[in-house]
């Protein structure tokens, strides 16, 4: 019967997965640097050039550019992997989009990310760059270990963030 | 010979869970908050709010509306609402990782996705005993019921494939490969058509739900996340989590008919015949899209961190059938 050849096919697509838990969580971190949003832009929106102004970023091997499926796979300062894959690009309203491809808990203590870099003027003047995305535990179980639950994740996405928009004020307000 | 599903008439469950009504009431499962929102379509405003157990994640109402039932993965719970009240009935330890939850057209049961298993389960609706579980596909996440509640279409997003579950004998009939990666899934008011939103393969996949046969595959962004039909059938809405975008295409053509901008990170979408409503989960509100016009007309602020919602009629207008 058709329907047992259809059954048999869905185990050809067997691809490594990106499996998550169905709880996501909110990261969400802003910056306000004095320098013109256009200049700031020109550094925060090279997709590879992330280790020009991240602390805790050691080195990027970027390929496809500043395009859709865009890829960087970042080291982090403890020599841990992390690849990652732009969705969107937008150099008119200066922001960006991307997800992590495989998980590396050495890096980061998360399964699965999307992320948006976002820069606009800052009602103060200069610009305010946001940082946020959605984000699942390291562990989907339901008993995940300390290291690998809610709370660690968030605490560590969050301290990637800030430590970069950091990293790029500095870099920014030091010229 | 395929599997036969229902071309008749609408049932009740699925009639009140599309037509407009004026006595329309959106509930709106606040993740971030435990909390189920009730919102009075006809104002757009905010009519009641419960507090639940810890991490809920989607909802749906029984045939008649009286209850709700909500799913909390992380705790292996299902919390069964008394929808007019808006008070906690009971709360169902079923264990695993309950997700995608909907109700069969007799108001005796109720069909669970089980992320953590790979299965589909059938609970008692008075206490969440269970009667009868189909192992499906890897990661089952949305799920939907055939009109005549006789088969459960489950999308399973690490199988890439959606799951055709006979009730009747409680296993899964068939399977079927649609796009990478699908969660959510909507079934056309005549059950002749099935849409997927696949996160990772970026499409919505258009199925022909008699032959079993995926009739197109449309690009839709980054990442689409959920669907849902209009009442009529005529149109699907899709969005898409990392663009902040809806999108509208027809049916089944799945040619593109208007790209609506809204919330950040919108997920669950309900429609009834004027309105459509999206769940914004990271900007915590709510698009109401007006679908003659095929734009946001206005957002609701229930709460942070909206993801299931279910359109319902209120119990009052109900038992005068």
């Amino acid at each position: 019967m058709r329907l047992c050849v259809l059954a048999a096919l869905a185990f050809v697509f067997a691809t490594p997965s990106l499996a998550h838990g169905p709880t996501p969580l909110k990261v969400d971190e802003t910056v306000t640097i004095a320098a013109d949003p256009q200049k700031v832009w020109a550094v925060a929106g090279s997709f590879g050039a992330i280790a020009k102004w991240h602390p805790n970023i050691k080195s990027v091997q970027a390929t496809g550019g500043d395009a859709l499926g865009g890829e960087r796979i970042l080291t982090f300062q403890n020599g841990a992997t992390l690849k990652e894959s732009l969705d969107e690009f937008d150099s008119t309203a200066l922001k960006y989009s991307y997800r992590m491809m495989d998980p590396s808990l050495d890096a980061l203590p998360v399964s699965s990310y999307s992320m948006t870099l976002a820069v606009r003027p800052a009602s103060s003047g200069g610009a305010e760059v946001e940082w946020y995305g959605r984000i699942y535990r390291g562990d989907t179980g339901n008993e995940p270990p300390d290291n690998l639950n809610d709370d660690a994740a968030r605490t560590a996405v969050g301290s990637f963030l800030r430590n970069g928009l950091q990293g790029l004020k500095a870099k920014l307000e030091s010229k | 010979m395929g599997v036969q599903l229902a071309t008749i008439g609408l049932c009740l469950g699925l009639a009140l869970s599309s037509s407009r009504s004026l006595a329309g009431d959106l509930f709106i499962v606040c993740q971030d908050e435990s909390r189920v929102k009730r919102v009075d379509t006809a104002a757009n405003t905010i009519t009641g709010s419960l507090s639940v157990d810890v991490g809920p994640a989607m909802i749906a109402a029984s045939p008649d509306g009286a209850y709700l039932y909500v799913t909390h993965p992380d705790h292996g719970e299902v919390t069964k609402i008394d929808a007019a009240r808006l008070s906690v009935d009971s709360v169902f330890h079923v264990g695993g990782e309950p997700f995608g939850v909907a109700t069969d057209p007799d108001g005796k049961f109720l069909y669970v996705s089980d992320w953590d298993k790979d299965r589909v389960t059938r609970l008692g609706v008075e206490s969440g005993e269970l009667s009868g579980e189909a192992t499906v596909g890897h990661k089952p996440a949305g799920l939907v019921l055939a009109p005549r509640g006789d088969h459960i279409f489950v999308a399973n997003r690490e199988s890439h494939s959606v799951s055709v579950v006979d009730t009747n004998e409680m296993r899964q009939s068939a399977e079927l490969i649609v796009g990478e990666a699908p969660f959510a899934l909507a079934l056309s008011p005549d059950s002749k058509f099935l849409i997927t939103a696949d996160v990772r393969g970026g499409d919505a996949t258009i199925v022909d739900t008699e032959r079993l046969f995926v009739i197109a595959r449309v690009k839709i962004g980054a990442a689409p996340y959920g669907v849902a039909i209009t009442p009529d059938g005529d149109w699907a809405m899709i969005s898409d989590q990392h663009q902040d975008n809806l999108t509208v295409i027809d049916l089944p053509s799945g040619r593109l008919r208007a790209v609506i901008k809204i919330g950040r990170y919108p997920e669950t979408i309900v429609s009834e015949a004027r309105r459509a409503y999206v769940a914004n989960w990271f900007s915590g509100d709510v698009s109401v899209i007006d679908l003659a016009n095929e734009q946001e007309l206005t957002r609701i602020r229930p709460c942070e961190g909206p993801r299931g919602m279910v359109l319902s009629q209120r119990k009052a207008s109900v038992s005068t059938k």
